[in-house]
């Protein structure tokens, strides 16, 4: 019965937000209203995101970040950091050094051969976490390549479209590479092969308005860069 | 009715013994400053230079006293200079009668421009500064408003913003058609434009350190993404060096300093989510200790960091509730509990709300958010808690960035193009400071 209520909350909302908003302003509340709630939701039933629910140990988490900054020592640190959280990979000491001090302009899109297993995937509005499962698909491609091939280095470029501000949008694109990241990381590739960039929506991968154009850019990108023996 | 009894008992005794005498009068007293007046003489000689360029020369001074905002102007074709000049006793005889605050006294001899201020209130004459005219617009209006902000320095102890600058950063695409993005700066009235970094390289968001010395010298914090992932550095205009300012991994983004320089605020993904940190900063030291987490939180993005002027609060955009929007948050909650703090929202009014700037007096916030279709330019007074629209019309704006007068803004445009445009929240009205190709955006107006 509380359920079947809590069905009606969007409809609810919508109709509460319409008394004192134009139609367009009451449908995004209700759409934000809805997304955060359905979050929550499934939070609280233990179901979001599954591919992302990679939760760090206490340790693992104070031992990287007692290094480079004084963190943030919340009670319910574990469930702070259970979403796509794995710490980005040690500069100096791992990816870095290993792969020669490389800048990003040695990184480059994958040849011929490997443009198939390398694909570009994108992503809905305002999300970072991928909804198809051609794309879940695809990261299980690239990381069976890495796998075996642990001297290619990996870099995860997050995109956005142009509706959300230059800001914001720097900022999104790391939670949208992050997130490709972890599956990868989680997938078995060596977290010190993989390295994000976000561009936010410096770098369209299509001009205009259009919904494809918007589609094409809220992508996530890889490079790579092949160290030699 | 006992109650009652009592009350009307010491109605009785106080008036009885007079207390109600001794009780203090409450006088309202005018809480909103006048401008102090000033009396600009346009009454002088043309020296060595040609009647229509001297003009233009007054033009300019006007244009900048008018545009501070600070003075109640008033021109006048009286010739004061023998009045402030007499003897002291005849000159207050003299003045007296003439209301103005202030009187100033432009002046060419020869090819030299020379200011001269007279203060009713002390009867007394100073020069302001002087220069010498080249006769070449450009170099002559920049020193008129170096001398505009001396004068406005004079009077209330704060230099004015004529002569500031305003760092951006343009993208342009290289002979091979990649990207590269690189660092500007440019008067705030859109002369003297001029590229300060020569990295080649995707450079972005840079606000300038305020100056520890006197000097056209200054250095000035970026994100780079010349190690493949973004970096905040520090670089310096002219120097042709630049260095990384945090050995922390991850994308270091969005950085803002504090008005005092002491600290930086910026965005970093270093522990896998994309949280707020807060640094201690010297501007001559750099980075002093490890930056400490302020905010994090689950499935959220923060972004677009803005310190209050004393830096002990931060504006910050965050997603945590759905949609983007500005929240506040006390630095000091966050390090002493060493816990995500409490947040304030600060507007509810926007489905989204991003890009917060603080004014520097900090009765505003400036930010983005749509209106009728389009992003536009907001000023939020937190007095009166009233937002408003500065900006209008079809095409998308961003990144605000106030002026040390509080009153002046710089922002981007987005979309069909980018160019960087200034506004004053009295008149409103737009006044564009670059052309032509490529993305000029992520303007900063110079802290003083």
């Amino acid at each position: 019965m509380r359920n079947n209520m809590k069905r009606f909350y969007p409809l609810v909302f919508f109709v509460l937000a319409s008394c004192t908003s134009t139609l367009n302003d009451a449908w995004e509340e209700t759409k934000t209203a809805t997304r955060s709630m359905t979050r929550q939701g499934l939070a609280y039933l233990g179901l979001l995101d599954e591919e992302s629910r990679i939760v760090q140990t206490s340790q693992e988490i104070y031992q990287m970040a007692e290094e480079e900054f004084i963190p943030l020592k919340d009670q319910d640190l574990s469930s702070q950091y259970m979403d796509e959280s794995y710490p980005q990979a040690k500069e100096n000491s791992t990816t870095t050094a290993k792969r020669g001090s490389v800048g990003q302009e040695q990184f480059s899109k994958p040849s011929s051969t490997l443009a198939t297993i390398f694909t570009t995937v994108y992503f809905n509005t305002d999300e970072h976490v991928l909804s198809q499962k051609e794309y879940y698909q695809t990261i299980n491609r690239i990381a069976s390549y890495m796998k075996k091939n642990p001297h290619v280095y990996l870099s995860v470029e997050g995109h956005c479209d142009q509706r959300a501000s230059e800001a914001y949008n720097l900022a999104l694109g790391t939670r949208r590479a992050q997130f490709v990241r972890s599956l990868l990381i989680k997938a078995g590739v060596g977290k010190d092969q993989i390295h994000t960039v976000s561009y936010g929506k410096e770098r369209p991968a299509s001009k205009g308005n259009t919904k494809d154009s918007l589609t094409k850019n809220r992508r996530v990108e890889f490079k790579i860069f092949q160290q030699r023996s | 009715m006992f109650l009652k009894c009592k009350l009307l008992a010491v109605l009785f005794c106080s008036a009885l013994f007079g207390l109600e005498k001794s009780s203090p009068i409450i006088v309202p007293l005018e809480t909103v400053k006048s401008l102090p007046s000033l009396y600009f003489s346009e009454t002088m000689g043309n020296g060595q230079i040609k009647p229509d360029y001297k003009e233009t020369l007054l033009e300019i001074l006007q244009e900048d006293i008018q545009q501070s905002y600070h003075f109640d102007l008033v021109m006048g074709k009286l010739d004061m200079e023998p009045l402030v000049s007499v003897p002291l006793q005849k000159q207050v005889k003299e003045l007296s009668a003439f209301k103005s605050d202030f009187i100033l006294l432009p002046k060419i001899e020869q090819k030299k421009f020379i200011l001269k201020l007279y203060e009713s209130r002390f009867h007394t004459s100073t020069v302001v500064g002087e220069f010498p005219i080249k006769e070449k617009l450009d170099v002559d209006r920049l020193a008129m408003h170096q001398l505009f902000d001396a004068l406005h320095q004079k009077i209330f102890q704060q230099s004015g913003i004529a002569s500031s600058k305003i760092l951006f950063c343009k993208k342009t695409a290289d002979i091979d058609g990649e990207w590269i993005s690189d660092i500007y700066e440019i008067q705030q009235d859109g002369s003297f434009l001029k590229k300060i970094s020569t990295s080649q390289n995707y450079l972005i968001t840079p606000i300038m350190i305020p100056k520890t010395k006197t000097g056209s010298d200054y250095e000035y914090l970026f994100v780079s993404y010349e190690k493949g992932q973004p970096k905040i550095f520090k670089g310096h205009s002219k120097h042709n060096q630049s260095i990384p300012l945090l050995p922390m991994r991850g994308n270091q983004l969005l950085p803002a300093l504090s008005p005092l320089g002491d600290k930086i605020a910026f965005i970093c993904d270093a522990s896998g989510k994309t949280d707020l940190f807060l640094q201690q900063f010297h501007p001559s030291k750099g980075a002093i200790g490890k930056p400490i987490q302020l905010f994090s939180k689950p499935n959220s993005t923060q972004a677009s960091p803005s310190f209050s002027p004393c830096g002990s609060k931060i504006a910050f955009v965050s997603d945590k509730d759905g949609s983007p929007k500005i929240y506040i948050l006390e630095i000091i909650d966050a390090i002493r509990l060493q816990k995500t703090p409490p947040v304030r929202l600060l507007s509810a009014n926007h489905k989204e709300s991003t890009c917060p700037c603080w004014s520097l007096d900090g009765k505003k916030i400036a930010f983005c958010a749509m209106s009728e279709g389009y992003r536009q330019i907001w000023v939020l007074d937190l007095e009166k808690k009233i937002e408003m629209p500065i900006t209008s019309g079809p095409i998308d704006k961003e990144n605000p960035s106030w002026a040390p007068d509080s009153i002046h803004l710089v922002y981007n445009t987005t979309g069909q193009e980018s160019q960087i445009y200034t506004i004053d929240i009295v008149k409103q009205k737009p006044v564009k400071l670059t052309e032509g190709d490529g993305i000029s955006h992520f303007p900063s107006w110079e802290q003083r």
